[in-house]
């Protein structure tokens, strides 16, 4: 069961690739789109991103494009990744 | 006129001062405020905005609209979809979803009326790599009423968008005086209807659809993209007309222009004025060109 932690380092050098900024840059306040930019197709497509870091667990289960798009911040990215890490439905 | 603007204003800030009290930046960690009518969306996988068949281009919000037309009454309309996608999952690479879809658009300008129901199915297949180059390949199936254009009949649409980071697609790039962003979408259409132009007769359309839209957003970062700058240009080609529509001009173009200002920093609620000149098969709208101001929503 992977812990919140060992999810929010994905996400966030995840998000830092996508976005071309540092991850140290980056802090879980930071909304997706107001601060780094990230359109809603930008923000759909962080599903295919999120599926792989959650199903790289036993039991993790896809994350589709319609949750990761409505997550408005770098923290709802998080604590969605790491639902579907643990195989819970948001 | 002035009564139903400080209405329009009136109700907004209520809303907005009831349901997203306090939903300002924190600069503690983990401390984001949600509001309640958003996190329903969330949880139950649904979507509003103005219309579910372009949802993969930047998101134009739900719309209740006074109409300020040009030699016309004064009116009301509204422009809302609704889709769920709560069926999901994995398929060679690629993630895909489906879900029933509602939308209505409703204009009661005497000019130019509007009145189309549709509802049907949306899937939407994505793949690619978010931080290179992702795609959206879209279909909609859908019941059409249209009462005032084309009867009832099917509609259904397929088509593509993508995200490329290099060439500003979906992402605001640019300097924080003046970020901007733009989104292009191709399509194919099919239509069919029973009562075409009020002929009282049945007709077939194949469509091609091109559409571009931007975004400026000045001080994009200092002010939170509370004011957006969007412009768009769709243009409809009946590439196959048969039966009534061979008396329909086959060319359609729709330029939009819109400022908003959102209340809330999750942009759910919001001000806007719209302008609009053409026409729009998709949704009925027959020619026109008009000023709106608008209280949008989106979830």
């Amino acid at each position: 069961m992977p812990s919140r932690d060992d999810i929010k380092v994905q996400v966030i050098a995840r998000i830092a690739s996508v976005v071309h900024c540092p991850a140290n840059q980056i802090a879980e306040t930071n909304y997706l789109w107001q601060d780094l930019g990230m359109g809603p197709t930008v923000r759909q497509a962080m599903g295919m991103p999120y599926t792989k870091i959650s199903q790289s667990y036993k039991g993790g289960l896809v994350v589709s494009m319609s949750d990761a798009g409505k997550c408005n911040t770098v923290k709802d990215s998080i604590d969605l990744v790491t639902q579907r890490a643990n195989g819970r439905n948001p | 006129m002035k009564a139903v603007s400080r209405g329009v204003v009136g109700l907004c800030l209520c809303l907005a001062s009831t349901l997203l009290l306090g939903q300002t930046r924190g600069d503690q960690a983990n401390v984001v405020p949600e509001n309640p009518i958003d996190s329903f969306f969330k949880t139950n996988h649904i979507t509003l905005a103005q219309s579910v068949i372009d949802k993969n281009s930047i998101q134009k919000p739900a719309a209740l609209q006074l109409v300020l037309p040009s030699g016309g009454k004064d009116s009301y309309s509204i422009d809302a979809g609704l889709t769920w996608n709560g069926l999901y999952g994995q398929w060679l690479g690629s993630l895909w979803e489906v879900g029933p879809s509602v939308e209505y658009h409703r204009n009661t300008q005497t000019k130019t009326p509007q009145n189309t129901f549709q509802a049907g199915l949306s899937v939407v297949d994505g793949f690619g790599d978010p931080g290179t180059v992702f795609h959206y390949v879209q279909g909609v199936v859908q019941y059409k009423d249209d009462r005032i254009m084309s009867g009832q009949g099917v509609q259904a649409s397929l088509s593509y968008t993508l995200v490329n980071w290099d060439l500003a697609i979906g992402f605001a790039r640019g300097p924080d005086v003046l970020q901007y962003m733009w989104q292009p979408t191709a399509a194919l259409q099919y239509e069919g209807a029973d009562n075409v132009l009020k002929t009282g007769k049945s007709g077939e359309v194949g469509r091609v659809k091109g559409h571009v839209e931007a975004g400026l957003y000045p001080f994009g970062k200092r002010l939170e993209k509370r004011i957006e700058l969007i412009t768009q240009e769709s243009y409809w080609y009946d590439a196959a007309q048969d039966d009534a529509y061979d008396r329909v001009q086959r060319g359609h173009n729709l330029f939009e222009a819109s400022g908003n200002y959102w209340i809330d920093v999750t942009q759910n609620l919001g001000l806007g004025i719209d302008y609009l000149r053409g026409d729009n098969p998709e949704q009925g709208l027959a020619r026109q060109e008009t000023v709106m101001l608008s209280l949008k929503a989106k979830f």
